[in-house]
């Protein structure tokens, strides 16, 4: 999968999760997703489960900061899942 | 001796009986009567070093043992405290630190900071500080900065008493504490439990939304007692149907209060919890608790739980829209009367929600819940929702007037209604409808920020639509909350 393919579908995910009034593509890569009271704190919940089932990733509370924005989720992904 | 002192050697003299029983378990580790005693010196030690003068310290905590011994450490040192929501946003903590005359600022490890003085404001009453208070809770209030509710060690002692008695508390009780330290059922959680020597399980409050640590917690800490909001239930009841299902035999009694418990999941508690009585608790932090339906497990009600026995001492009234009372059954405005409640918000604030009734001129004062309520010809009360605008998400307390307010002083947007929807998992959904300028760059995403920026986190809405036509307006002009409610149900 390449990198433009993650944050696509994280875009995809957290708009249709967290804030369906917003299309994907305007969440910015870099938007503050937990300052900005997209993700709430049982939010965090729905985002470790989502990947792990679609991306195969294991993350839990304390990688919060990961799940911050687009771009910060994105790396997670590539860290942990090894693919590129 | 005075109520306050009376606390202070409560709470002294078990820690001198008792310095190797367990107080705290935190983290998988039990932290003793006497440990909890040298944590709280220490933090007297900052406290007397560290600030002067005899102001309420604002205090600013999550649980943890060191928050627990810092607001010991005020009561041993005489020095009321305002504990609101760690998660406030910055600018409303320091509104509120102001409005409650704070000088410092003081968190369990980085000690007191001294906060800028603002100018006192000219148009606000001020209304003393009781010399019994010894710490103040805060309440939502419609202009999105809370309320301050002074409590006084009168009541605190009052309240400790009744809830030992009424739940068999002793040495060998352990509590479950699920509630964040703002909360007033931390009354029993914490002060009743270390009141009588007992020990109290803390949930880190990262970790409060992780339902299989919460189970595995109970399930090692054997908790005899357990208090949460029903939202705390749900997520037990679904983890625990998928771990095996291994009762929580040590509990003997659980308690919910904050919002109403679905028929369904305490049929599903009584077979998690098979040893346990459930107690609906009804209250609030301006009068703590006024009525408990205790209810066995063989008698569990199939519909909306009535409000139960009022506690000893509380008198409650059902008032009609005009304000004569409701003798019988009928619907109207609870006020309630308890030996608990504050003597009135902070500086003056709301103070028409405190009286005697204009009938009863010499009766004693009763607050306004602001709850509608139903009297059955059986005399059962049961709730029926809110006079005004405030709602619970997530067992929170929040005003949606508030949210509309922080939504329209944004520029840009011209018009905002926000309305709650029941909802299982939260109790319930806010959702906002803007109305913007033509040309006004705003979208949800904005004003997501804009709340988060202004409002507690639950107040800030899950939903919204952002438009440039105008909302629905009653006849009389007014914004149409019913109509946008409905567009938002059909929508789910």
């Amino acid at each position: 999968m390449s990198d433009t393919d993650h944050r696509w579908s994280i875009r995809e995910f957290i708009s249709q999760e967290f804030a369906p009034d917003v299309p994907p593509d305007d969440i910015d890569d870099d938007h503050d997703l937990l300052g900005g009271a997209v993700i709430d704190s049982l939010g965090v919940y729905v985002v470790i489960a989502w990947l792990k089932e679609n991306h195969g990733v294991e993350a839990d509370e304390g990688d919060y900061d990961s799940f911050r924005s687009v771009q910060s989720i994105d790396d997670l992904i590539r860290e942990r899942s090894g693919k590129d | 001796m005075d109520m306050r002192t009376a606390l202070r050697a409560q709470l002294r003299s078990v820690r001198r009986e008792l310095p190797d029983s367990p107080a705290l378990i935190w983290r998988g580790r039990e932290i003793s009567y006497g440990e909890l005693g040298g944590m709280v010196d220490e933090q007297r030690r900052r406290i007397t070093e560290q600030t002067t003068g005899d102001e309420p310290l604002g205090l600013l905590a999550q649980t943890s043992p060191e928050a627990i011994a810092l607001m010991l450490a005020c009561v041993e040192e005489r020095r009321p405290f305002v504990l609101p929501s760690a998660e406030l946003p910055g600018a409303v903590l320091e509104t509120l630190f102001a409005k409650a005359g704070c000088r410092y600022r003081v968190t369990p490890d980085g000690g007191a900071q001294a906060l800028p003085t603002l100018e006192p404001d000219p148009s606000a009453s001020h209304v003393p500080l009781g010399p019994d208070t010894v710490f103040m809770l805060t309440t939502s209030g419609s202009t999105g900065v809370p309320k301050v509710v002074p409590i006084r060690a009168t009541a605190l002692v009052r309240f400790t008493e009744w809830a030992r008695k009424r739940f068999a508390m002793g040495r060998e009780t352990g509590v479950f504490n699920y509630a964040p330290l703002n909360f007033d059922l931390c009354l029993l959680d914490l002060w009743t439990t270390l009141s009588v020597g007992g020990r109290v399980t803390l949930v880190e409050r990262t970790s409060a939304g992780n339902a299989r640590h919460l189970l595995s917690l109970m399930t090692e800490t054997r908790p005899n007692l357990v208090q949460a909001v029903p939202m705390f239930y749900r997520l037990i009841a679904q983890v625990w149907r998928d771990t095996g299902e291994q009762p929580l035999t040590s509990v003997r009694s659980v308690l919910w209060s904050g919002d109403s418990m679905p028929p369904s999941l305490l049929r599903t508690l009584a077979t998690v919890f098979p040893s346990a009585h459930f107690y609906n608790v009804y209250g609030c932090t301006e009068i703590n608790n006024a009525f408990v339906n205790e209810l066995a497990p063989s008698a569990l009600p199939s519909g909306q739980i009535p409000l139960g026995e009022a506690l000893p001492g509380v008198r409650s009234l059902i008032v009609d829209g005009r304000g004569d009372l409701i003798d019988g059954p009928g619907k109207g405005e609870l006020w309630v009367s308890t030996p608990f409640q504050t003597s009135g918000y902070l500086a003056g604030e709301g103070g028409e929600r405190f009286g005697p009734h204009h009938m009863d001129e010499d009766g004693p004062v009763y607050f306004r819940s602001g709850d509608l309520v139903r009297r059955h010809p059986n005399g059962n009360l049961t709730l029926e929702g809110r006079i005004d605008f405030q709602v619970k998400v997530r067992g929170v307390q929040v005003d949606t007037e508030a949210v509309e307010r922080v939504l329209q002083d944004q520029e840009g947007v011209v018009e905002a209604g926000v309305v709650a929807l029941p909802e299982e998992r939260n109790g319930h959904r806010l959702c906002a409808s803007v109305r913007i300028q033509p040309e006004a760059r705003i979208n949800g995403l904005v004003l997501r920020k804009l709340c988060a920026e202004h409002l507690p986190p639950a107040a800030v809405p899950s939903s919204f639509e952002v438009e440039r036509s105008s909302l629905p307006r009653t006849s009389t002009g007014k914004l149409d909350r019913k109509v946008l409610k409905e567009r938002w149900s059909s929508r789910v």
